[in-house]
């Protein structure tokens, strides 16, 4: 046996092309970021075809838990060069394909792929919370100083006790309890829940915000659901308010 | 001025504890419309860290696709159900794994990946995978699997069904 027929005998064991519901799945040499083979979709019939990546780059972000803001922007312009389309939905294709080019346009679609997912995954935010939670904190030091407790201990909610980000003393009518949130589902919910909760203990002598970082873009049902918890202020107005719901 | 701790030391201590779900689940479309998105934040001594459990489903998709992710703002631990999606591990990996290719469904542990983050920041994606085991073939046995294997207890009301082709949301 010689090296080539070891390297061939060898590269059998690639994953085969197959046909899923109607579509043929043709894994490339290429990768994600993640390591995921380049998987190329091509659907049609005798002499034309759609071939596609089935919106695998996009899913290469959202299931890595990142954060980027018009990422169909970002994927059209990873992908000019091979003169693919980007549907509004995300998904990477070529216009329709004729027989004789389908090898060429599967390559393409793959490396158009792979290309997106990479430049989506580097521009992936680090996380905005530090610089957001370090401002807020100046701030609360400046209108409240030694009131604000930080992380302090739990309040007591209907059903559970929770930890605020901030808790503030004005005084013995009042004391203020803040959460600072950004466009992630993890800090909203965690927020929202907490807030609930503690809203429907009806504590005396307490009011709850939402402090939300408006630099960030927000949906407004993600907006909404911060309002199910506790009022939203967006940090650019936190000063006033805080200043009034304090009085 | 005390320093900031190793996140991965972070993301070690949170998995070796026993965790549960908090707040109440529901499924919404993904922004880009193709998929749907169940997320359910994982709260532990009474706090939420900012750990998330999310389900991932394609109901257009046949056969059976989903994925399930934990995340600390990146993905820690993932379990891709595809059969449209094989795998290649990286060069670096740890010695029980092989380089690939994984087809058919599989996970990303966290323990396999833990060398791609450093002390300020978790990877950016995780390159190895291990082959999902053939008894867990349905949706509910794997989330039930993943869950265990990330010490999530799952209490009756906490089972996410997936959504159908028709769902409307």
């Amino acid at each position: 046996m010689t090296v080539r027929d070891t390297v061939i005998a060898s590269m059998a064991k690639w994953p085969e092309i197959q046909e899923v519901e109607g579509r043929v799945l043709v894994p490339t040499h290429c990768l994600y970021p993640s390591n995921g083979v380049v998987t190329v979709m091509v659907e049609g019939g005798a002499a034309s075809f759609r071939v596609h990546d089935g919106g695998a780059a996009l899913d290469e972000l959202e299931t890595s838990g990142g954060i980027v803001p018009h990422p169909i922007s970002i994927m059209r312009s990873a992908t000019r060069r091979q003169g693919v389309r980007v549907s509004d939905v995300g998904v990477i294709f070529a216009p329709v394909t004729r027989v004789e080019d389908l090898p060429g346009t599967i390559s393409l679609i793959a490396n158009a792929s792979k290309e997106a997912a990479h430049r989506l995954i580097d521009s992936m935010r680090p996380k905005p919370r530090r610089n957001f939670r370090s401002e807020l904190e100046k701030l609360l030091e400046l209108e409240f100083g030694h009131m604000t407790l930080k992380r302090a201990s739990a309040i007591i909610g209907l059903r559970k006790p929770h930890k605020f980000d901030y808790v503030i003393y004005v005084n013995e009518q009042r004391q203020l309890l803040l959460d600072a949130v950004v466009p992630e589902a993890g800090s909203i919910n965690a927020a929202v829940v907490a807030h609930l909760d503690v809203r429907e203990a009806k504590l005396p002598n307490v009011v709850q915000r939402i402090i939300y970082d408006d630099e960030e873009t927000w949906t407004a049902e993600d907006l909404s659901l911060l309002s199910i918890g506790a009022p939203a202020i967006p940090f650019s107005s936190a000063r006033q308010v805080l200043r009034r719901v304090a009085e | 001025m005390a320093s900031r701790p190793d996140i991965r030391e972070v993301v070690d201590a949170f998995l070796d504890k026993g965790k549960t779900l908090a707040g109440i689940g529901g499924w919404r479309r993904d922004s880009h419309q193709r998929s749907f998105r169940w997320v359910r934040p994982i709260e532990i001594d009474g706090e939420l860290l900012g750990f998330d459990l999310t389900v991932k489903a394609y109901p257009r998709i046949q056969p059976l696709k989903f994925r399930i992710v934990l995340s600390y703002t990146k993905a820690i631990w993932r379990l891709d159900f595809a059969n449209d999606a094989p795998h290649i591990n990286s060069i670096d990996r740890p010695a029980a794994l092989d380089l690939g290719p994984i087809t058919g469904p599989h996970y990303h542990r966290w323990e396999d990946n833990r060398r791609f983050g450093t002390a300020n920041s978790l990877p950016s994606s995780l390159h190895n995978a291990r082959r999902l085991p053939e008894t867990f073939r349905s949706f509910e046995s794997a989330f039930r699997w993943f869950c265990g294997e990330t010490r999530i207890s799952v209490g009756s009301l906490d089972m996410p069904i997936l959504p159908r082709p028709d769902t409307l949301l």
